[in-house]
């Protein structure tokens, strides 16, 4: 019998496949046959594996072996906060790490130690790397989800998304305004707590590390553009943001009634309660039938032909001041039927000059409040829109 | 060659082929003995291992439909044709099983490598998100997208062609039906 839950469901059917596969399968024979035919032909000779060479063969190589690590571990020593690869993150990827700024700061408590490495901040990201270890017997990553960044004002930026991998963290955070983008900031990095793993218990923090960072302006662009109007909802773009690793897009959506979520409508992907939609260009697995092109309710269509589509989606409303906030469950537009959504993006056009054509497919409309009974509501456009980059 | 049977089998769900799944991995403990130095100081081992298994699948793959198209540009698969995964016989195993494995293997052909990758290191290899974004070298986001499509052409190809795989006799929830309701028409 097949078990109810999806994921049940999908695991049970791979792994009743992949028993194919004996249990027993061994690939050492043929991996000794194979490493010795390659030992007969380098060496012309079947005697080159005989065990009097071997001896002074294994000894030269435990040698270099330790030499070999040796080197590698002061090489990992020295340049580990530069060469610590910015993981996923197609944009950073592409940057220098003379853009980041190099913090090297601790902070010790409740037996875990967080380690802040670098940090970098432009319009469409804020990101930071860090080292989270542990004194205790538990050798788990811990996990921090409940992390934000805060500045001088009090305006506290949440975490988008976060790569860990054996203790070495890529976390991103939502981007400064744009007025923050023009000097040094001095930024406080805030671990509430520490998830060390399925098992146990959550361990209560604060962990807390204030830094100072150089951003990344880049080029901000006003847009005046005449709303376009589908099923009586307006939108228009107001404000795109070009930086070094991504893009910023800011959008009003007008005409939208009181209780509309603002989490159904910041979800620009079909898949229902996840806003991330990541989707590189030319990945064949984004297609489907019911939306643009590669699969995306929204897509950015750069001067080079280079389609994005968001990585996050942030509301910026009345309380948000200037900070984009990821929308909570209960979260609804408000009187006025007005929110605006800044787009996130986390790769830039590599060419900049010419235009860039905005095409959103649809919203997705409902009601915020706990007690309606109405379904999600697709409104269709399109809205598409070209933005003149010289602006 | 303490993950010898995990890559032979994640090997074999990609490229459906008994043989060609111990040559994949074969080749990759070579490789990964020849380029140890290229595994990063304090990494897991398994999952620089798998990326190196995806990649001669891929490759393995690559060379596959290049031959296939070369001799047997004739042939050509229909969504309704019956399962051509050959699954070894084997007298411990009904013959209901055998033809399960077989369906199960036809319908991850129908998937696009990429959508297999996924499919596989999450439900067969039990990886989160992060570690396959890892493991692919994509973002999270994109791992989190594949997934998505990976499952809705999945239950898409198990409904047209085996949907006796999810249907059993006493009628349960489809696989993804709760996401099919008047978003994707």
């Amino acid at each position: 019998m097949i078990p109810k839950n999806t994921d049940q469901q999908v695991a049970h059917l791979l792994r009743e496949a992949a028993e194919t596969i004996p249990q027993d399968t061994n690939l050492l024979p043929r991996l000794q046959r194979r490493l010795a035919v390659a030992a007969t032909k380098s060496g012309g000779s079947s005697h080159f594996v005989t065990q009097p060479h071997i001896i002074p063969r294994w000894g030269y190589l435990a040698v270099s072996g330790i030499l070999v690590a040796g080197l590698l571990l002061s090489a990992f020593t020295f340049a580990r906060p530069l060469i610590l690869s910015w993981f996923g993150d197609q944009g950073l990827k592409g940057l220098s790490l003379q853009n980041a700024t190099l913090v090297n700061r601790t902070v010790t408590a409740q037996g875990f130690t967080v380690r802040l490495e670098q940090v970098y901040a432009d319009a469409a990201r804020t990101a930071l790397t860090m080292q989270v270890s542990s004194s205790g017997t538990n050798q788990a990553t811990p996990r921090l989800d409940t992390t934000y960044l805060a500045d001088s004002q009090g305006r506290r930026y949440p975490l988008l998304t976060s790569s860990q991998v054996q203790g070495d963290g890529l976390f991103e955070f939502a981007p400064l305004p744009n007025e923050a983008l023009n000097a040094q900031q001095t930024l406080t990095l805030v671990v509430q707590e520490m998830l060390p793993g399925s098992a146990a218990p959550p361990v209560a923090g604060p962990w807390q590390i204030t830094f100072h960072v150089q951003p990344h302006n880049g080029r901000s662009i006003p847009l005046a553009l005449t709303p376009q109007i589908h099923n009586d909802v307006a939108i228009q773009p107001e404000r795109l943001d070009l930086a070094p690793a991504g893009i910023r897009l800011a959008v009003r959506i007008s005409g939208l009634k009181a209780d509309t979520s603002l989490a159904a409508l910041a979800n620009f992907t079909e898949q229902s309660g996840d806003i991330i939609v990541g989707c590189p260009p030319g990945s064949d697995s984004c297609v489907s039938t019911s939306s643009t092109g590669n699969g995306a309710l929204l897509q950015l269509r750069g001067p080079d032909g280079t389609v994005l589509m968001p990585n996050w989606v942030v509301v910026q409303d009345e309380s948000s001041q200037g900070v984009g906030s990821i929308p909570g469950a209960g979260q609804v537009v408000g009187a006025n039927g007005t929110v605006v959504l800044e787009f996130l993006f986390s790769q830039p056009f590599h060419a900049t000059p010419g235009t860039v054509h905005l095409a959103i497919d649809q919203l997705h409309l409902a009601s915020g409040s706990a007690s309606s009974q109405a379904p999600e509501q697709i409104v269709s456009g399109p809205w598409t829109f070209s933005l003149p980059l010289s602006a | 060659m303490r993950y010898q049977l995990t890559a032979v089998r994640i090997a074999y769900l990609l490229v459906q082929d008994h043989a060609a799944a111990e040559d994949i991995v074969q080749d990759s403990f070579l490789l990964a003995y020849r380029g140890c130095r290229q595994f990063r100081e304090g990494s897991l081992f398994a999952p620089w291992f798998y990326r190196i298994v995806l990649n001669e699948a891929r490759q393995h793959l690559r060379t596959a439909k290049r031959h296939r198209e070369s001799s047997l540009d004739t042939l050509q698969l229909t969504e309704e044709s019956s399962p051509s995964v050959l699954v070894e016989s084997d007298p411990s195993v009904g013959v209901e099983r055998t033809e399960e494995r077989a369906a199960i293997l036809d319908v991850l052909r129908r998937l696009t490598p990429k959508q297999r990758e996924v499919l596989v290191l999450r439900y067969y290899g039990g990886y989160t998100d992060q570690e396959i974004a890892r493991i692919l070298s994509v973002p999270g986001g994109t791992v989190r997208w594949r997934l998505h499509t990976a499952l809705r052409a999945f239950e898409r190809a198990i409904r047209r062609v085996h949907p006796w795989l999810i249907e059993p006799e006493s009628g349960h929830t489809l696989i993804l039906a709760q996401d099919e309701g008047g978003t994707h028409p």
